[in-house]
């Protein structure tokens, strides 16, 4: 089989093909592997997933067809939508001051300064630290009889509060773990953004009298919107899909108060309950799609400006 | 040992067997009747046992069965329980045989082999309750590995210093009596253990039922937890939290170690595993543990209840499940693979300390020393004497896993003082069938 463009006439379907293809086939020989993976791993167990949300099924046996009663019951669910509640609760907290104060920290540790390579490094280092143990030390420090936040707050005379054990207090005590863990990510991206801009812009600006404020906001800002998006599209989905840290450090209590969207499919799933999780995960994938598609949209439309 | 040339145990070699009923009822196990046969058992069996100390202990006792059975090679992994549903759903990789916890056991059940014929010759050797929480629809579907009386862990130098006896802690009237005297004396105590976190309310709340003879579904798969058992339940977390004597935690987290430690907890009712805290995880208050039946709810009730408990079971999509019997059987339904399962070993040098067998022939063999923890009470003569009287008639729902989410997210409204009892029983039930039954 050549793999070069041929100037043959087509005689034959495969000839044909060939021609059809641009007259070669190694270009979509170099990108077949992609696609044989995709296919298996990628696209097969989404559409298997999309059948059975159609399904009543326990893992075993025939799945039972049932139309649309998973979404429908889905839909009418309180679990369900207390789930959805609580993530964007969640989402409040944390992105909207984590991507802002990324911005922040990002542009101070791009300034000559003292000791810069150590603070960042220390601002990734809870990144890099398993979850699992971070929630240990949550849970050390947020314990509300013997936790050091509220000996502390007692010094004071303030009564102990129970952070992880009362629903005004637990999503915020979970949020300020995620803020706390996944921010030295959040610089990093706007780190590696701030790099990029060129220095003479700011040159400029500063022929033009702006000050520092004015940069920030009038050159820095404005040029890290296609990586701000990036990282409130990345930060939407892990705050949607938040499953492992409810589940070391609340179990999604109290009173469901800490059962985020993805902790939620995962009981579903974990009780074998496996069409109405397929169902919960397609209508999570809508709203994530819905999602992305603003910002995406956000974005293009500050390009065009 | 036969001294047959070996031969490879077929499918088909175990119908016949199995087809030789009248002689096999004259002996005691396959593995005798295979034997008896003269067929050599060979092959390779995977068995998956949970990830940590169980996996170290069965790992311990294999070369003690490749004595009896040289010629089954055991394939020995480590897993995370929560990865058996998802293999026997997707049918690859099947192991042979698996770990499972009892709770989680009816969400996998159709996918497991009936064993029923198989232990039917042991089924009056093992605790009654474990033969219950192992079959479905009148299919036994596990071999019981352990079985965790509940009974009362309390501070015996508190109680003696303050002058409680705890022989007259008889109901759990008195527990909470108890528990006011001490907080009387010592403001600073919350003597009651009271559990937060929701997966293990309902493994503490489903034990208190089991003691009163209740479930959380009946024989028939119905819900029955709006009824006075449960009610007495509730009612009981209420009083305790009411009285300020209920100690808020969650069992091996930080709070409930230090609580533990600096004699704010004083009483703690739960499963023989409460001892792993003692032992391993309590640093002042090592040693001056003790136990105690369960106070009962009501004259001549159950002193005890089972709290947790395992088996092993043999999925129906596993490459050798005669040879995976064969290796449960001599482990789990033997003395001499118990012992060598739960007696002293390498891993615990004085043998288990926070579980006891479900086989009771084991019992008249002493398998753990006397646990310097409890400073040094017969705990394994304690608990196999009590052990008898769980109460059998108990049922796990095939949704057990999810019930957290209501059952356990309405006692935790509870102990915050936000419903009442009875409300904790309706409203869960209106959830468990919306939501669980539907």
């Amino acid at each position: 089989m050549s793999l070069k463009p041929t100037n043959a006439t087509a005689s034959g379907p495969i000839d044909r093909l060939r021609l059809w293809l641009g007259g070669s086939y190694a270009p979509y020989l170099y990108i077949a592997p992609f696609f044989i993976v995709f296919l298996a791993f990628g696209f097969y167990p989404l559409a298997y997933a999309f059948q059975l949300s159609f399904t009543s099924w326990r893992g075993a046996g025939i799945p039972e067809f049932i139309g649309l009663e998973n979404y429908t019951f889905l839909l009418q669910n309180d679990f369900f939508w207390n789930s959805i509640f609580n993530s964007a609760v969640l989402w409040v907290l944390i992105v909207p001051v984590q991507t802002l104060m990324a911005i922040f920290i990002a542009s101070m540790l791009s300034r000559p300064l003292w000791f810069r390579s150590f603070f960042r490094v220390t601002f990734l280092i809870p990144y890099l630290v398993p979850l699992v143990a971070i929630a240990q030390v949550w849970l050390i420090l947020f314990d509300s009889d013997f936790g050091a936040i509220n000996t502390l707050l007692g010094a004071i005379g303030i009564e102990p509060i129970g952070w992880l054990t009362t629903g005004a207090w637990a999503k915020p005590t979970m949020a300020l773990l995620v803020f706390w863990k996944n921010s030295g990510f959040a610089i990093l991206i706007m780190l590696a953004a701030i790099q990029n801009i060129p220095l003479d812009v700011y040159e400029a600006a500063a022929l033009d009298g702006a000050n520092g404020f004015q940069k920030f906001f009038r050159i820095t800002v404005p040029l890290l919107r296609r990586s701000i998006s990036f990282y409130v599209i990345i930060a939407t989905l892990g705050v949607l899909q938040m499953y492992a840290e409810p589940y070391v450090l609340t179990e999604g209590g109290p009173y469901n108060s800490t059962m985020t969207a993805g902790y939620a499919l995962y009981r579903y799933t974990q009780n074998l309950d496996l069409g109405t999780g397929a169902a919960n995960s397609f209508l999570l994938m809508i709203i994530v799609v819905i999602l992305s598609a603003v910002m995406l949209k956000m974005m293009s439309g500050n390009d065009e400006d | 040992m036969s001294s047959q040339p070996l031969k490879k145990l077929s499918r088909r070699d175990m119908l016949k067997l199995l087809g030789i009923g009248a002689a096999g009822a004259m002996m005691p196990s396959l593995g005798s009747r295979i034997l008896a046969q003269g067929i050599e058992p060979v092959g390779e069996i995977t068995i998956w046992d949970r990830a940590g100390d169980l996996f170290q202990v069965i790992d311990a006792a294999i070369p003690a069965f490749n004595e009896k059975y040289p010629d089954i090679i055991v394939n020995h992994q480590a897993f995370e329980t929560s990865e058996l549903a998802p293999t026997l759903v997707s049918g690859v990789n099947v192991p042979d045989g698996a770990f499972i916890e009892d709770e989680f056991q009816g969400t996998i059940s159709q996918h497991l082999l009936d064993i029923t014929e198989w232990m039917q010759p042991y089924v009056d050797d093992l605790v009654n309750y474990k033969v219950a929480v192992n079959t479905y629809d009148g299919q036994i579907k596990g071999i019981p590995y352990d079985v965790d009386p509940a009974m009362l862990f309390y501070r015996a130098d508190i109680l003696e210093e303050n002058g409680i006896n705890i022989d007259d802690i008889v109901t759990y009237d008195d527990l909470i009596d108890a528990a006011v005297k001490l907080k009387e004396a010592n403001p600073e105590m919350y003597p009651i253990h009271m559990e937060t976190t929701p997966g293990l309310i309902v493994l503490w709340v489903s034990m208190l039922a089991n003691q009163q003879d209740a479930s959380i579904i009946d024989a028939n798969g119905e819900l029955s937890i709006e009824t006075d058992e449960f009610l007495n339940i509730m009612n009981f977390i209420k009083k305790a939290i009411d009285a300020d004597v209920a100690n808020m935690s969650s069992f091996v987290q930080p709070g409930d170690i230090a609580a533990c430690d600096q004699d704010i907890q004083v009483f703690y009712p739960w499963a023989i595993w409460f001892n792993y805290q003692v032992d391993a995880l309590l640093n002042e208050s090592r040693g001056k543990w003790r136990v105690a039946p369960l106070p009962v709810w009501s004259e001549n009730g159950a002193r005890t209840a089972s709290m947790g408990g395992s088996s092993f079971v043999i999925p129906a999509g596993g490459a050798n499940p005669e040879l995976a019997w064969l290796f449960y059987e001599y482990m789990m339904l033997t003395v001499e693979g118990i012992s060598a399962a739960f007696g002293p070993n390498e891993i615990y040098p004085g043998g288990i300390t926070t579980v006891i067998p479900a086989y009771k022939p084991a019992f008249d063999v002493h398998l753990m020393e006397n646990p310097e923890s409890l400073g040094g009470q017969d705990l394994y003569t304690f608990a196999t004497e009590l052990v008898n009287e769980i109460p059998s008639n108990y049922y796990f729902p095939t949704w057990y896993s999810q019930l957290a989410d209501f059952l356990g997210a309405n006692v935790q409204r509870l102990q915050a003082g936000e419903i009442t009892p009875e409300e904790v029983l309706s409203r869960s039930a209106s959830e468990i069938r919306s939501n669980l039954m539907r």
